[in-house]
């Protein structure tokens, strides 16, 4: 195995593959990627037997060849590495990089205990924006929490529809919905459940992405990504969906609201974060909202060190209305929005609340449970 | 400083006096947690854990306890009761709530039908009762573990399915469950052969209140008990409510595990005992309302004076009456006759097998064991036992019993049960223990 290729190109790609490979005790063969010489090409293979990812670089490729090596081990080494051009080649047991200056050694494992990776069969493709979708992705990831007993819930639901794409997350006290417009060929409409360490790594590798196509099979999902310059993929990632039905939200949307407030976004989001000091460990929030005074009062106290209470203009419409909420929830809810200014819809001190962007494109709701006193 | 010695001292005293007069779980469920607050000439204050202790002991205990003030302290003239102020009041009133449809659909596997409201209260429960009331309003805060005990069929599922239904409508975003012992130990077994049992821990370990009816059928089961001695520390450490039933208390369970058996002491341990005539025509009324059958009264005393054994009987002779005569004619006597005919006829072929088995199940050994010559203690004991029976509720002649254990000369049966009816007349555990053999013999 001999190849030579820009460092660059390969540092890159590793900080990427290295995030796949594995950390279990049991199974430390995972903590390696795989090396292995196509045409032109260098293949880069890791998984964590959940989520897989095979990486390309463009080589120039001496002679064939496959090879293991520690991943952490190598992404350390190339990322020390000053020189552009890199050379790789295999001898006996051990991996050499060198460059002008510079020549390394790394002891090499057997590769036959590696595992297979799934790759996609020629199934029907989605191609979505990657930029786009990533960024829908990271408004509602966090909230997903992850449960053995409950696994639907510990992921992210998508469903893709003919012109649109939900993505949504619960963690059972609060649910946020994100759509993307977009219109795609397909017969029928497609729904599965990612898991949420896989979304994160998604997020990581394609945010910058301008084409991701995605394939779906039963049980597994494949995300890809192609050259600028040629007709192959440049990295494929493939994640197994979790297994259940994903609770029926659209239930749970209030229809009807007795109380309406319109804010601006970023005093609202400031004024939160400054009632959060004194949450106490619960991260309660009081907010009075006062339609005739056109304002929201906002107010926490925490026995052990003191309390804040602060005003916020507001276009309120409706009832008067008292109720608590956890504040680190809603700032997670207002975090989400783009515009400027929000909608905060209620309907009283139990029942659930929402926070939707106040503008002509309604294209994501968080559902808030309040806290009961 | 004085005063505080005496007052340990008196109090040291007190207990020392009060055990003889009650029970010993009777002890430790009123006594353990008292102390005396305030003594003087001519009264003592008496400062205890919570309100529902405080009416407990006024109410029944306030004789037998000035009468025992009085046998050192004569000049002593009233006693009376106080709360203790609890240091850190624990004030957890809000909680997060959670969006409908994802509350979890879980399976607690209650029986709806079974609830606080058809529950029939009397003497003979009313302690029960009040204690596992008091814990569906604090689960896990005042007496955990709860522990009933009783004989068969005198409504301890009843008040555990009970309590989980009242805490489920109490406590919104609690998870319950109730198992059956048997239940419990073939999940277990199950998830061994799966290796699943991490899966199965990791269930258990996020619930509120866990309520397991029957751990006497722990007897035996090892593997089981370690299970369950796990569980029990991690939800006992986090205050969540367990709720325990048995034919007999924890003390009596054969090869339960020690650090079980105190584990289960460790919280309340109540006791149902069978219904007094009252009590027993009070729930041949409810039961009869909730079939909506019409029967006149004095059918249902009849019922009352003649099936005095436990709830189930009662159930069983109003179901008998109730298929007879739902579509025919119903005049009391006509019923009353039909009540007395099924009085007459066994309910039951009791015979010496029916003996030796239960007697083997309550001590937890094998029949091969007790009809062997082994001289090992609980052997003969469990031998003299069931001979003893077999002669005082089957009126076999002891050659028969001889023969039955395998050739054993009739005189020692006989040594044997004069030893019993001697033993049992002194021993209140032992009269207790037949009492009990007797029960599922018969039933």
């Amino acid at each position: 195995m001999q190849l030579v290729l820009l460092k660059e190109n390969l540092k890159e790609t590793l900080k990427i593959t290295v995030k796949c490979c594995g950390k279990s005790v049991s199974f430390p063969i995972l903590e390696n990627i795989y090396l292995e010489t196509k045409e032109n090409l260098l293949e880069l293979k890791a998984t964590d037997l959940e989520l897989g990812i095979y990486n390309y670089v463009l080589s120039k490729i001496q002679q064939k060849g496959e090879v293991l090596v520690s991943g952490n081990l190598l992404y350390q080494l190339v990322n020390s590495i000053k020189e552009d051009v890199i050379e790789i080649k295999k001898e006996k047991e051990k991996l050499i990089i060198q460059g002008k200056n510079f020549s390394t050694e790394l002891l090499t494992q057997p590769t036959k205990d590696f595992p297979e990776i799934p790759k996609p069969k020629d199934t029907k493709k989605i191609k979505v924006s990657g930029i786009e979708f990533c960024q829908a992705l990271s408004k509602v990831v966090q909230i997903a929490i992850p449960s053995i007993s409950r696994p639907e819930i510990s992921g992210v639901y998508l469903k893709i529809t003919k012109d649109k794409i939900f993505c949504v997350a619960t963690d059972s006290f609060r649910l946020a919905e994100k759509t993307i417009f977009q219109k795609f060929d397909i017969e029928e409409e497609y729904s599965f459940i990612l898991p949420q360490r896989g979304v994160r790594e998604i997020i990581n590798t394609f945010q910058n992405t301008e084409n991701l196509f995605l394939h779906l099979l039963p049980n597994q999902i494949f995300f890809e990504s192609y050259f600028e310059e040629i007709d192959h993929p440049k990295t494929i990632f493939t994640l197994k969906l979790i297994d259940g039905e994903f609770p029926d939200y659209k239930e749970i949307i209030p229809k009807e609201f007795k109380t309406k407030a319109i804010i601006k976004k970023e005093d609202f989001l400031e004024q939160l974060k400054l009632a959060l000091v004194f949450g106490g460990k619960n991260n309660e929030v009081k907010l009075k909202f006062s339609p005739k005074e056109s304002k929201i009062e906002i107010f926490s106290t925490d026995q052990k060190i003191g309390q804040s209470k602060s005003y916020l203009e507001a276009e309120i419409s409706g009832k008067d209305l008292e109720i608590v909420f956890n504040a680190k929830f809603l700032i997670d809810g207002v975090k989400g929005i783009d515009s400027e200014k929000l909608t905060f819809s209620l309907i009283d001190e139990e029942n659930p609340a929402m926070i939707k962007p106040h503008e002509e494109k309604e294209d994501y709701f968080y559902i808030l449970m309040p806290i009961k006193t | 400083m004085l005063k505080l010695l005496m007052k340990e001292k008196i109090w040291q005293n007190f207990l020392s006096e009060i055990q003889l007069l009650i029970t010993p779980f009777q002890f430790s469920t009123w006594f353990k947690n008292a102390r005396i607050s305030e003594i003087t000439e001519n009264s003592v204050t008496i400062s205890v854990a919570n309100s529902f202790v405080k009416e407990w002991l006024e109410k029944k205990y306030q004789k037998i306890i000035l009468k025992t003030f009085k046998k050192f302290l004569p000049e002593i003239k009233e006693v009376k009761f106080e709360i203790r102020k609890n240091p850190n009041p624990v004030i957890e009133s809000t909680f997060q709530k959670k969006l409908e449809i994802l509350k979890r659909k879980q399976e607690t596997n209650l029986n709806p039908k079974y609830t606080f409201s058809n529950f029939v209260v009397g003497n003979f429960n009313e302690l029960s009762y009040a204690a596992a009331t008091a814990v569906c309003e604090n689960p896990g805060k005042i007496y955990n573990p709860f522990f009933v005990f009783s004989g068969v069929g005198l409504g301890k599922t009843h008040l555990l399915q009970a309590i989980g239904n009242k805490i489920l409508e109490l406590k919104e975003n609690f998870q319950i469950r109730y198992f059956q012992t048997q239940n419990f130990v073939s999940k277990i077994i199950q998830a061994i052969k799966e290796k699943k049992i991490d899966e199965f821990r990791k269930n258990l370990e996020e619930i509120d209140v866990l309520i397991v009816d029957d751990v006497h059928f722990l007897a035996g089961k090892e593997r089981t008990q370690e299970e369950f001695f796990y569980l029990f520390n991690i939800l006992y450490e986090k205050n969540k409510q367990i709720v325990l039933s048995s034919d007999r208390p924890p003390r009596e369970i054969p090869t339960l595990t020690e650090r079980l058996k105190s584990r289960f002491e460790g919280g309340i341990l109540v006791d149902i005992v069978p219904p007094e005539y009252e009590s027993r025509l009070a729930i041949l009324k409810m039961k009869a309302q909730e079939k909506n059958f019409e029967v006149e009264d004095k059918v249902l005393e009849f019922i009352a004076q003649n099936f005095k054994r436990n709830i189930r009987e009662l159930e069983g002779a109003l179901n008998y009456i109730y298929c007879r005569f739902k579509d025919r004619e119903r005049s009391a006597d006509k019923i009353i006759l039909s009540l007395q005919k099924f009085l007459k006829e066994p309910k039951k072929v009791v015979n010496y097998k029916t003996v030796i088995k239960e007697v083997v199940d309550f001590y937890g050994i094998t029949e091969k064991e007790l009809l062997s010559n082994n001289r090992r203690k609980d052997l003969v004991k469990a031998r003299q036992i069931a001979s003893f029976l077999i002669r005082e509720e089957l009126n076999c002649s002891f050659v028969s019993i001889a023969k039955i254990f395998g050739g054993k000369d009739h005189t020692t049966i006989m040594y044997g049960y004069q030893k019993i009816l001697k033993e049992k007349e002194k021993n209140e555990k032992l009269r207790q223990e037949i009492e009990y053999l007797k029960d599922r013999i018969f039933s």
